[in-house]
This record gives C-alpha cells, structure tokens and sequence, in this order.
C-alpha cells in the first residue's frame, strides 16, 4: 500500500546560478514522509546545494522551497533540521550546545532540560553532557548534532553525507536513529556516496547530474534499471 | 693615582674578558642592579612612584574599557553583517590600527585646546585628554582583532544561526559570550599599546608633576635628565605592572571557564 504523505518538504523549478553557469537548474524535489528518500550523484553534481536551498541557507534564484502539511503552521527554518558532513560544534559543552537551540526556540527552561536529556540519552551521550563539545571525536560530535537537530522536533531532516567520516559503530548507531525516526513519521532526505548504505535506508533515490535531477525512482528499481544514462554510469561498479 | 687592580673587588669579575665582553657584563649588571632598584622602589613604598602607577592604571584601564565598549560590540557588528562600504570599512579600521600615536596627540590638542572646538571643555593637560588620546589609539586596535576573531566563528556559526532565524543582535551576542577567549586577547593587545604609549599622552596631557605623570613619560623624563637606572628601574616596573595584569586576567578568565 502506498502511503500518502501528510508532511511534505517542496522545492519547486529551484534555479541557483553562479557565475553564468547554473548550478542547480530547474529542479522540483519532495521529501515526504514514506520512508527515507536518497539524494545520490557524483561530485559537483549539485546534492549539497540542492540541500542547502532546501534547507534554507542559500536563497534560489528562481523558485522557491514550501513545507506543507504542517496543521496551519507556517514553514519556518526551525521546522526544518539539517545534518552536514561537518557539523556546526558551538564552543560550549554538549548540552550547551543543545541549550542553545531549543533556548533560541523559546523553550521553557524545565522542558528543554528533560528534551536535552532524553535527546542525549538516545545517542549515548549523556554520560559526556558536560564536557566541552569540541573535545569531542566525529562520530560523537555527529552525534550530537542529531540530537541536536531532534530535540527541536523538525518536521523533516535533511542529512548531508552526515556518516561520510565516521566509524562503523557511529554510522550504525546514527542510521539506526534516523530510520527509526522515518518509521515513525519523520521526512527524511539523505544525501550519501556509500552505495550500501542507501540500499539499507532508502525507500526512494533522486539521482543528480550537473545541477538537474535525472531520475527519480524507487530503490530497487534505481539499482536494477536506473533511468538515465548518466545514473547507469554512476552505478558501474555496483554492474561490475 | 693607581690603577685598579683587575684581581680585586668589582673588577675581579671582569678578569680574564676582552672589552666585549666586559661592556656585556656591565649592561647585565646595570640591567640587575635596575632590577633589584625597581622592586626596592615598589617595596619600600615610594608616594611618587605609586601616584604615578596609579595614574597610569587608571587612565589605561579607563581607555582600554571605553575602548572595549566601542570596539566589541563594532568588531562584532562587522563579523555579522555585510553592506555597503563593509571592506572599505574593515580596511580603513586595520589601517588605523598603526595610527601614529604624536599624531592622534597633535588631533586632540588640537580639538581640546583653548582655540580648538572643544576649548571650552579645558581638557588639556588632564587625565581626561589622555585617556581620550588612548582610548582613540585603543579602539581601531579592538576592533580589528575582535572582527578577525568573530568573523572565523561567524563563518562556523552561520548555518545554525540561519537554521535557527537568529536576527543579527542574537547573533553578535552568541559570538561575544563563546568568544570571549579571542576577545580578552584583543583586550590585552589593546591594553599592551595603551601601557606602552608614550608619544600621545606626552603631547595632550603635558607630563605635570602630580598631575599627569604617568609610568611612560615618567621614564622619558628621567631618561632625558641623565637617570638611567631610575628610567631603568621605572621600565622594570612598567613591564612587572603588565604581566601582573596579564596574569590576572588570564586567571580571571581560566576561573570563568570552568564556573
């Protein structure tokens, strides 16, 4: 049964263009909540830009970025939680660090602490809460970016090659999260380069090339007869 | 009369050196002897020497604190923002920062002389103008090292402070309160050039006897009267007073941290 979804992230026709040459051209993608969409393409293809229009931190140059299916909220940037590669580490402890967003929400201070603790407790980092941030290893400040980005209760995350340098254990304990949250209802939209791991979380990939999405399709369609050229070309060695 | 005789007293650590030798013996002893003269001078509890230590922290500390006022919350604004003229005004800010400290002396003699705009207010030869003249000097200083600073933070910060629709105030604020480290090291920076200065605060303040007489021109003065181990001993002083400063407060600061 197809699910339909009720809580949708839209960027429409979204045009970005930078010296002359269009970045990303024209592009309409939705991240719904039926399961984790993958966003896949070789280097400079667009994915992270694409993300970061959809996430609101670059304005398009045409068209524009909608949240529907919020209840009659309106979109606003704190619906929306963002997972980089890089994660953005405040000088401040971890649960500063969490303090942070959920104070600059305007969240009472008795229940930011019980979100802080329950958010922390979900990626194994309770135990550290004090200690500064920036001591942190990757897959740990990773983690904690996800709590981060959850404790705010998006209406739809956006992870960028959020797992690209991180051990086993990490990776493992983060897409656990993320597709426990997307089972629960949580539009997802995951930007990788590691192939077996979009097998393991998405249900749907859009495939991009030179700033344009070329294909769009189910998982085991995408791998078993992608729909475009270039798609078949970037999964050679999954034919090989 | 007769020679002194290199194997007795004061000359017999000098046996055995050839002239170089001996004239870098002797700046080393002046230099220890300036040492131990500025600590018997700051022992014994001179009136003269402690009025003029205390002029000076005051019209530093005073400076360096208006200039804080002006320069944080500026360099910030900098760090944060983007409009028109941003680079001219960051460029002409770091070209101020090697102001020529007789000229910014001769700008406010001139504003606050009798004949100048700010006659009226008789400023010359007080505190006043000198913290004035410093606080000019300071600022272009704070400013540009607190804009570096929060500019590199800024860069880390923005995807979150857009993510979080923070306006620009918020912002400055964020980075002011994690960037504190930077920013009390460009409150140093500021506060070395203020304890160091000598040219502006000569020019407005006049060096008056228990007036404006400051460790700087102190130094100058007696320098040109001949007295160079009590200018010595002054400069020992000098340099002491800043590393306690220092000192202070990066204890400060390392106590705040772990609060």
């Amino acid at each position: 049964m197809i699910k339909v979804p009720h809580l949708m992230l839209e960027g429409l026709n979204l045009s970005l263009i930078r010296q002359d040459h269009p970045i990303i051209n024209g592009v309409n993608l939705n991240v719904g909540n039926t399961g984790i969409c993958g966003l896949v393409g070789a280097n400079g293809s667009g994915k992270t830009t694409l993300i970061s229009l959809m996430a609101g931190l670059i304005t398009p140059d045409a068209g524009e970025v909608r949240m529907t299916g919020m209840g009659g909220m309106a979109p606003s940037p704190l619906r929306i939680g963002l997972m980089m590669q890089k994660p953005v580490i405040m000088r401040r402890s971890i649960y500063g660090n969490c303090d942070y967003v959920l104070a600059a929400q305007g969240v009472a201070a008795h229940e930011r602490k019980a979100r802080i603790e329950e958010g922390l407790a979900l990626v194994n980092l309770y135990a550290l809460r004090h200690q500064d941030a920036r001591t942190l290893s990757s897959g740990e400040q990773q983690r904690m970016a996800l709590a981060r980005v959850l404790i705010a209760d998006p209406g739809v995350l956006l992870c960028d090659e959020a797992t690209s340098n991180l051990d086993p254990q990490s990776t493992r304990m983060i897409e656990a999260i993320v597709k426990s949250k997307a089972k629960d209802g949580l539009p997802v939209l995951w930007v990788t380069h590691n192939l077996a791991q979009l097998r393991r979380l998405a249900s749907r990939v859009v495939f991009m090339d030179q700033g344009r999405v070329l294909a769009e399709q189910e998982i085991s369609d995408f791998f078993e007869a992608p729909a475009s050229k270039e798609a078949r070309d970037y999964l050679y060695f999954e034919s090989v | 009369m007769t020679p002194p005789n290199p194997k007795n007293g004061f000359f017999q650590c000098f046996a055995g050196f050839n002239k170089n030798d001996i004239l870098s013996r002797f700046l080393v002893m002046e230099l220890l002897i300036a040492i131990k003269q500025a600590f018997v001078l700051l022992a014994t509890g001179d009136a003269d020497l402690y009025e003029v230590i205390f002029l000076s922290l005051k019209v530093n500390l005073t400076a360096v604190g208006l200039a804080a006022a002006i320069g944080l919350p500026l360099g910030a604004l900098l760090a944060t923002t983007k409009f028109r003229g941003h680079s001219a005004l960051v460029a002409l800010i770091n070209t101020l920062m090697g102001l020529p400290p007789v000229v910014v002396g001769l700008f406010v003699y001139m504003m606050i002389s009798r004949s100048g705009p700010l006659g009226v207010l008789e400023l010359l030869y007080t505190p006043t103008a000198m913290i004035v003249a410093q606080m000019i000097l300071v600022t272009p200083i704070i400013t540009a090292l607190s804009r570096q600073a929060l500019a590199r933070m800024h860069a880390d910060y923005q995807p979150l402070f857009i993510m979080l629709g923070l306006p620009p105030r918020k912002r400055m604020m964020t980075l002011i309160k994690d960037g504190w480290v930077d920013l009390l090291t460009a409150l140093l920076a500021g506060l070395g050039r203020a304890m160091a200065e000598v040219g502006a605060v000569m020019i407005v303040g006049g060096n008056i006897n228990h007036f404006t007489r400051v460790m700087t021109t102190s130094i100058t003065l007696e320098t040109s009267r001949g007295n160079l181990a009590t200018a010595l001993s002054l400069g020992v002083v000098l340099l002491f007073m800043t590393l306690m400063i220092n000192a202070l407060v990066v204890t400060l600061g390392r106590r705040a941290q772990h609060d």
